[in-house]
């Protein structure tokens, strides 16, 4: 539902992104770029994930957040981008650490996301049991979430 | 154009200075000693009890390796290789900083002075031994600290978007220069030891 996050109350349409991974910086400049991030996420099938420990500081200019991502992957997915695994059909856990800054304007509005992957990647088997699905998330975490009305400023 | 060297820090003074929370004051005070004692070459005096924990564990996620150190005589190790490799000179720009309970979390565009000659090993072998060069490079780091704000760890995450130019011999900051102009200012960790 990332196109949900790409809309003025939530995100300036010249946002920034910028994300650090081994060799290279992912870049996109604006909405329209931005957007092209996600719909790969979602094609790959990748965008369930969870961090763990995680610690997060504020700020007027934005927060910056230190976690341990961990984040599910089908097999086949990341065979599609260069990585080898066994088994195609089987779901992987992609374990890393990461930092960030996002970065907001004094509406609170997102204009920057500035992302710098861990050398310390790690990739397993899923056991079954680990497995979320994107099904699981929208049934628990979507009666939690605020509204754009609740976070607004006046 | 050459660098204040004294403007290093300029986004963390007026941290310090609007932060009234004692710990989170501690906390970037403890940072700034650091650094500066970083920058002059003076790390022993870093890896104190009064600024730093003796099991402090420093992840750095280069973009090619990590690198790990676990306690004081590991992290000693680290901070010898920049000093051997002339390169602790290091200036800030575009910075951001935000300090909670746990630590502080800065993001900014990091501007390091190499010798040609060590550079060469690490990263270009075609880079001219004799001169010298600036390597820019965007970091994010997490610094942590105990409740009495001593250091208990730093993971400092590098981006891979390194620009490396020659330096001018006007911009070069020497570490003689960074003794003569930083020193003199610097607190003492009484200044900001937490009761």
């Amino acid at each position: 539902m990332w196109e949900e996050i790409l809309v003025p109350e939530m995100t300036d349409s010249h946002a920034q992104y910028r994300i650090h991974d081994y060799g290279k910086v992912v870049q996109a400049d604006g909405v329209q770029q931005v957007a092209e991030i996600y719909k790969r996420m979602v094609n790959l099938r990748s965008t369930v994930m969870h961090y763990s420990p995680e610690y997060v500081t504020v700020s007027d200019v934005g927060m910056m957040s230190q976690h341990v991502n961990r984040r599910f992957w089908p097999g086949s997915s990341l065979l599609q981008i260069g990585v080898e695994v066994d088994e195609p059909d089987a779901h992987y856990l992609v374990t890393q650490s990461m930092c960030m800054f996002f970065s907001y304007n004094e509406k609170a509005i997102l204009t920057g996301e500035f992302v710098y992957n861990g050398a310390d990647k790690k990739i397993t088997k899923c056991d079954p049991v680990e497995f979320i699905t994107l099904e699981e998330c929208r049934e628990k975490l979507l009666p939690l979430i605020n509204s754009i009305e609740e976070i607004s400023i006046n | 154009m050459k660098f204040d060297i004294t403007k290093r820090m300029e986004v963390v003074d007026r941290a310090i200075e609007s932060t009234a929370n004692p710990l989170h004051n501690a906390i970037l005070r403890n940072y700034r000693r650091h650094a500066t004692l970083e920058v002059c070459g003076l790390w022993p005096e870093i890896l104190v009890p009064e600024m730093t924990d003796e099991n402090a564990k420093y992840r750095i996620h280069r973009t090619d390796k990590l690198v790990v150190a676990n306690g004081i005589k590991q992290i000693a190790e680290v901070y010898s290789k920049m000093e051997e490799t002339g390169s602790t000179v290091i200036y800030h720009t575009d910075e951001h900083i935000m300090v909670s309970d746990e630590g502080f979390m800065s993001e900014y565009k990091s501007h390091r002075f190499w010798d040609g000659l060590a550079l060469q090993s690490v990263v270009d072998a075609t880079l001219d031994p004799n001169a010298k060069y600036i390597v820019s490079q965007t970091l994010i780091t997490f610094f942590t600290y105990n409740d009495r704000g001593i250091l208990t760890g730093e993971r400092v995450y590098h981006g891979t978007d390194r620009e490396i130019r020659f330096c001018e011999p006007g911009e070069l900051i020497t570490v003689q220069e960074c003794l003569e102009k930083l020193l003199p200012n610097i607190e003492s960790p009484l200044d900001f030891a937490l009761a």
